[in-house]
C-alpha cells in the first residue's frame, strides 16, 4: 500500500509541480507585459 | 473570455475530469493482480500511471522532434516554441515515470535501482533531455539559440525508441507489457489501462496548450522589449 500510495504523490506532485510553476511564469510574463505597454502607451503620449 | 481561453477552459475541466476518473479505475475498479505478494499485488497498480507517464514523456520527445524539423525546415519561431513546450512537459513526466517506477520496483524486485536495459536508456533519455535546456541556455541570440536546439532536438530523439525497444532487444527484467502476439495484462485490467492512457494523453495536450501560451505572451514581451531598444 504504502508504493502504491508513493508512487502516485510522485506523479501527481510532478505534475502540480509543473502547471504551478506555469501559471507562475504566465503571471509573471502578463505582469512585464503590462508594464511594458504602460511604457510603450507614456512614450507614445510624449511625443 | 476569448474563444481560445473558452476552449482551454473546457479543456481543462474535461482534463481533471479524466484524471480523477483515471485515478478512481486504477485504485479502485481495477482488478488485483493474481499470484503475487500483497506488496507486489498493490503495487501493481502503480503501473496504470507509470505506464501513460512513459508514454506521455515519449509523445512530448516526439513532438519536440516535429518541432525541431519544422524549425530547420521553415525558421518560424512558433515550430521552436512547440519544441521547446513540449520538452518540458517530456523531461518532467520522464522523471515521474523514473520516481514511479523506482518505487515499483523495490516490491517487485527487491530494489530501487537496476542498471536494466530500460533503466539505463531511459536515464539517457533523461540526459540527453536536460542537455537540450541547457544547450539552450547557453546561446543568447534567439535564432541561434532555435537552430542549434533543432538539430540537438532530431539527434536526442533517437535515444527514444531505443528506450521503447530496448526490454524486447535485450535480456532485461523490466516487464514487456505487449509484443507483436501477447499483451501483458488480463481482460479485466485493459480497459482501466487504455483509458489511463486516453487520460494522459489529453492531460499532455492541455498542458502543451498551457505552455505555447506562456511562449506566445513570452514573445510578445520580447517583441515590445525590442521595439523599446531594452
Amino acid at each position: 500500500m504504502t508504493y502504491m500510495a508513493a508512487a502516485y504523490m510522485i506523479i501527481w506532485f510532478a505534475s502540480f509541480a509543473l502547471i504551478f510553476s506555469m501559471v507562475r511564469r504566465q503571471q509573471s510574463m502578463e505582469r512585464d507585459l503590462a508594464t511594458l505597454k504602460a511604457v510603450v502607451q507614456d512614450k507614445e503620449q510624449q511625443r | 473570455m476569448s474563444r481560445s481561453g473558452r476552449g482551454l477552459s473546457v479543456l481543462t475541466i474535461l482534463t481533471a475530469l479524466g484524471l480523477f476518473g483515471a485515478a478512481y479505475l486504477a485504485l479502485v475498479v481495477a482488478p488485483a493482480a493474481a499470484g503475487l505478494t500483497p506488496d507486489e499485488t498493490q503495487a501493481q497498480r502503480i503501473i496504470y500511471f507509470h505506464v501513460p507517464s512513459a508514454w506521455l514523456s515519449m509523445l512530448a520527445f516526439g513532438v519536440t522532434l516535429i518541432g525541431s524539423i519544422g524549425y530547420l525546415v521553415s525558421s518560424r519561431r512558433r515550430w521552436d516554441s512547440l519544441a521547446l513546450s513540449s520538452a518540458e512537459i517530456g523531461i518532467t513526466f520522464t522523471l515521474a515515470a523514473m520516481a514511479s517506477g523506482s518505487v515499483w520496483a523495490k516490491p517487485a524486485w527487491n530494489t530501487w535501482w537496476t542498471w536494466d536495459p530500460r533503466l539505463t536508456t531511459y536515464t539517457i533519455v533523461f540526459l540527453l533531455y536536460v542537455s537540450y535546456f541547457m544547450l539552450r541556455s547557453a546561446m543568447d541570440d534567439p535564432a541561434r539559440r532555435a537552430r542549434f536546439a533543432g538539430v540537438y532536438g532530431i539527434f536526442a530523439f533517437l535515444s527514444v525508441p531505443i528506450t521503447f525497444f530496448s526490454i524486447r532487444w535485450w535480456r532485461t527484467i523490466h516487464p514487456v507489457l505487449f509484443d507483436a502476439k501477447n499483451f501483458g495484462l488480463s481482460a479485466g485490467m485493459r480497459p482501466v489501462f487504455f483509458y489511463c492512457l486516453a487520460a494522459f494523453t489529453l492531460f499532455y495536450v492541455m498542458l502543451l496548450l498551457y505552455r505555447l501560451r506562456l511562449e506566445d505572451t513570452k514573445e510578445q514581451v520580447d517583441a515590445i522589449k525590442e521595439q523599446l531598444g531594452y
